[in-house]
């Protein structure tokens, strides 16, 4: 007769949030690697990732939004700011890192029309050091708002299975998944340096899943390496990354929200 | 606040006195009364474990709320500020104890206060004037003279689900060991746990007739 826990406050929406965060992310710590070795092809390419990191960014927005029920409660949270809270380190991480990769954007589209109108050189100064600067600034913060969500659930009892330190490496891990997956169709020339990325991605989230399987949560731990593995295994066939990374970052960061050991 | 569990008999005035007061809906709670079973016929124990929010020295609602909504009063209390709340759930889920609620109504999150409107005019909390048994006793556990500190310098107290860590600040005499048979449990049941017969609407609107069953 034990009464039950309250139902879990939290929900699909922000599973979502949480799967949409992580390709954003993943987009910023894969993209370098993606890069090809021409340098005429960088500014499009760069371009090309820029636009799509903007569109996660809008519907991370829109998910949270929707979540919230009114845009005045997000300025709410964006206007005030507790030390303490993932939360409020998390809007912070990602307004910052969506304000950065909009400001990068602009500068691309600005180059892209030089080079265009046959200008392929930058001229020195504030600009050419923005070059240099937002691209790593922007994988800093894309690593951040990858690991965030781990300290967020460490704080919370309705996601058991993201508890311990080994969590931060599957956050990590699911998130190169999902950017890799983001990345894979459009520069297919890449693919196969994105394939070992993606099998990176697979080892972090796999040392998660025998961390848990070490404390006793077994079927937890076969779901997640099973999932987990799944970007390594695509790396034989390096056509299928796009769909196995994005299944597998999804389900693993769903599963490790939605998830239960009971 | 001191929980003396010896002296409980489940009667639920602390609870409708708690409804009453801040004019609670329903299915949610500030304060209530578990039950729990324990044995098997002929040995059989039924416990009354009243439960409210902790206002913990810890309180992992106070650090996860991003917005500064919840607070801590001067004397200690944990308490949620409506205005700043932006229903973000945060502090839901965090909180082990499953205190804190969404009220249908006002759209903010909402729990127990410990009275502060009435302990800052000197009176007790609605629960504890209301308690038939004086089964609660609230007081400044700092002040030897009290009669808080003296019960529970004279007992064993322990605490709602230790293991948490939050340094809970509604202390229990339990010497039955009732505490521990509610430990994955929260002041909030599970609205999937009711019995047939929703009270709602399928628009989410309470139904005047409606009973909640999903606790006692």
């Amino acid at each position: 007769m034990n009464p039950p826990l309250p139902e879990p406050p939290w929900g699909v929406t922000i599973a979502v949030y949480l799967v949409l965060t992580g390709a954003a992310s993943g987009v910023a710590l894969c993209l370098p690697f993606a890069i090809p070795d021409d340098p005429g092809q960088r500014t499009a390419i760069e371009l090309r990732a820029a636009r799509l990191s903007l569109a996660l960014f809008a519907a991370t927005f829109a998910i949270l939004l929707a979540d919230l029920g009114r845009p005045m409660r997000f300025w709410m949270m964006a206007g005030a700011y507790n030390a303490a809270s993932p939360m409020s380190a998390g809007v912070r991480l990602l307004v910052v890192e969506a304000f950065v990769t909009a400001v990068f954007w602009w500068l691309l589209r600005r180059r892209a029309g030089a080079i265009e109108g046959g200008d392929l050189t930058l001229a020195p100064g504030a600009t050419t050091g923005l070059f240099a600067v937002l691209p790593r600034l922007l994988w800093v913060l894309g690593a951040l708002l990858a690991l965030y969500p781990a300290w967020l659930l460490s704080r919370v009892w309705m996601a058991p299975l993201s508890k311990g330190f080994t969590s931060y490496a599957a956050f990590m891990g699911s998130a190169l998944s999902l950017g890799v997956a983001m990345l894979a169709t459009r520069w297919p020339a890449r693919r196969g340096r994105l394939a070992w990325i993606a099998s990176a991605g697979s080892v972090l989230v796999i040392s998660h899943a025998v961390a848990l399987g070490l404390r006793g949560e077994l079927r937890a731990a076969l779901i997640l390496a099973v999932c987990g593995a799944l970007p390594w295994l695509a790396r034989l066939r390096p056509g299928a990354t796009l769909a196995v990374s994005l299944v597998s970052g999804v389900v693993v960061r769903a599963f490790l929200f939605l998830g239960s050991m009971t | 606040m001191l929980v003396d569990l010896r002296t409980c008999i489940g009667c639920h005035a602390c609870s409708v006195a708690c409804k009453a007061e801040f004019d609670v809906p329903l299915s949610v709670f500030r304060d209530t009364v578990k039950y729990a079973e324990e044995g098997v016929y002929p040995a059989v124990t039924r416990h009354f474990l009243p439960v409210l929010c902790n206002h913990c020295e810890d309180a992992p609602c106070l650090s996860a709320c991003p917005t500064g909504a919840i607070g801590r009063l001067p004397g200690g209390e944990v308490v949620i500020h409506d205005g700043d709340c932006n229903v973000n759930r945060f502090c839901q889920a965090a909180c082990p104890y499953g205190a804190i609620y969404i009220d249908p109504y006002a759209k903010v999150a909402q729990k127990c206060t410990f009275c502060d409107h009435r302990t800052a005019e000197g009176r007790q909390p609605a629960c504890v004037e209301a308690c038939p048994t004086r089964c609660r006793i609230f007081g400044d556990l700092d002040d030897p003279a009290s009669e808080i500190a003296a019960k529970v310098k004279a007992n064993t107290t322990t605490v709602w689900k230790p293991e948490a860590g939050t340094r809970p600040r509604v202390l229990y005499i339990d010497p039955r060991g009732g505490l521990r048979l509610i430990a994955d449990g929260g002041v909030q049941g599970a609205a999937s746990h009711e019995l047939a017969g929703d009270h709602r609407t399928s628009d989410g609107e309470y139904l005047p007739s409606a009973i909640p069953r999903s606790t006692p």
